[in-house]
């Protein structure tokens, strides 16, 4: 067991960077899917047009797939790796094609939870003079987001898994870590264990953390 | 300052409204009864743009609201309205229920908007309640609040929509209480309810809706004694 503490750094340095990139398509991708929800849900039809065709060609493709074609596919036709230096890229194709999958899947959450609002909650807001903006903003989003809060854990975690994924398009975190770590210390056994706990840890303390939100949301706001 | 010309409204092909023409007065209050399915709900919704008009006019405060270039929004400022099923706003205290049109529509401060939601709550007889969330509230707690609520943003006419009709019996007295003591100090109001009694007690006149038009109407005394129309006689046999 001795050399797992001598790659340990490389296994953390992996951690890190899967910790980073969940947080970056986290964020990223609930900015995206409200901003995409709230098109799917605006009288203009052109803006509904274009968000339906962005989450039906996020969700009917694999992930893998999408990130190749982000990673490797685009810079064939175009200057990526110039304009944004040949490093930098693929991490930047990494974040963006993360977040652009996971917000598809958050806009229906948002949608829904939207959706779920009773309709005299409308009615009534509307009743004291509110702007669609000032509803949506004062009472709906607000009254949506509680009921949103299990769904978009369960797609935060499922955020964290995904970015396992980067490993084929050669970022380096904790999945492509371990390999590399394995294919000098041949400890598969050992190092895939630890990799496994080390996802479950995060995973875990993000649906805590909802789990408390939850409550506290529960208590405060009823 | 309420006047309606030959108001259609259909729901595809299902015509609810036929022809409503009507008018209110200031400090009238307004009572409109009819069997379910009349369209007097369908009407008051559209006194203030909830439901959007297929055809005629409405012209409150003189300003037309069937016209597509009316910022309808800032109409329904001065168009207060309460519904059978209270829509309060459940993530807000009633405080907050009340504070949040004063503040967010008409810009006032917080402190200013507070005042007038403590003056307003004991007008409603409910100011232990500011800090309450709705949903610790009974049913008649409720509708008085939304009634504050409405108010707070100074309307020049009130709409009730059934506003008794989700409440258990006991509760009904005191929303009718409220309504009545508005009545008194001269808000207009347009009242859809079966409440008989508070047509009678209150109501300036009676509309008797059925089928989309108003079949009917008078001072409540003369329409309640003196039905001139079968449908309406039929109406009230039935549930005086």
């Amino acid at each position: 067991m001795s050399h797992i503490w001598e790659q340990w750094p490389q296994i953390w340095a992996g951690f890190l960077s899967t910790v980073e990139f969940s947080v970056i398509a986290i964020l990223l991708g609930t900015v995206i899917g409200l901003i995409a929800a709230l098109m799917k849900l605006a009288r203009f039809a052109p803006a509904r047009w274009l968000a339906t065709v962005y989450v039906e060609l996020f969700r009917g493709t694999p992930l893998l797939v999408q990130l190749f074609f982000i990673a490797l596919g685009l810079p064939a036709v175009l200057p990526l790796n110039k304009w944004f230096g040949p490093q930098t890229y693929p991490l930047v194709a990494g974040a963006v094609g993360l977040a652009l999958n996971e917000g598809a899947y958050i806009t229906e959450i948002i949608r829904a939870g939207i959706l779920g609002v009773d309709r005299g909650q409308w009615e009534a807001a509307a009743s004291i003079g509110m702007s669609r903006y000032q509803t949506m903003r004062y009472i709906i989003l607000p009254q949506a987001f509680k009921r949103m809060i299990p769904p978009l854990v369960n797609q935060f975690a499922q955020t964290v898994k995904d970015t396992s994924l980067l490993a084929p398009i050669a970022i380096t975190e904790l999945v492509y870590s371990a390999q590399e770590v394995i294919s000098v210390y041949f400890n598969a056994f050992s190092m895939w264990l630890i990799v496994a706990l080390m996802y479950f840890v995060v995973i875990f303390l993000i649906t805590r953390l909802a789990a408390y939100l939850e409550r506290r949301l529960q208590i405060d706001k009823r | 300052m309420i006047s309606v010309e030959n108001l259609h409204k259909s729901f595809g092909r299902l015509d609810v409204l036929k022809g409503v023409t009507t008018h209110v007065d200031p400090q009238e209050v307004v009572v409109v009864i009819g069997p379910s399915g009349s369209g007097k709900s369908t009407f008051l919704r559209c006194l203030n743009g909830l439901e959007t008009v297929t055809s005629g006019r409405i012209v409150i405060d003189g300003v037309e609201l069937t016209d597509p270039k009316v910022d309808i929004t800032k109409l329904r400022q001065h168009v207060g309205m309460v519904f059978q099923r209270f829509n309060l706003f459940h993530h807000l205290s009633v405080l907050d229920n009340i504070t949040i049109g004063p503040r967010k529509v008409l810009k006032r401060s917080r402190e200013e908007s507070e005042q007038l939601a403590y003056e307003l709550l004991d007008k409603v007889g409910l100011r232990d309640k500011a800090h309450s969330f709705p949903d610790e509230l009974s049913g008649g707690q409720q509708q008085r609040v939304a009634i504050a609520r409405a108010l707070a943003m100074k309307p020049s006419v009130m709409l009730f929509d059934e506003p008794t009709s989700a409440l258990d019996p006991e509760m009904v007295g005191e929303v009718l209480q409220v309504m009545k003591d508005l009545a008194r100090e001269g808000m207009t109001m347009v009242v859809v309810t079966h409440e008989m009694g508070f047509a009678r007690e209150v109501g300036d006149r009676v509309l008797f809706m059925d089928g989309g038009v108003i079949v009917e109407e008078g001072k409540p005394q003369e329409l309640f004694a003196n039905p001139k129309e079968e449908r309406t006689q039929a109406f009230l046999s039935k549930i005086l």
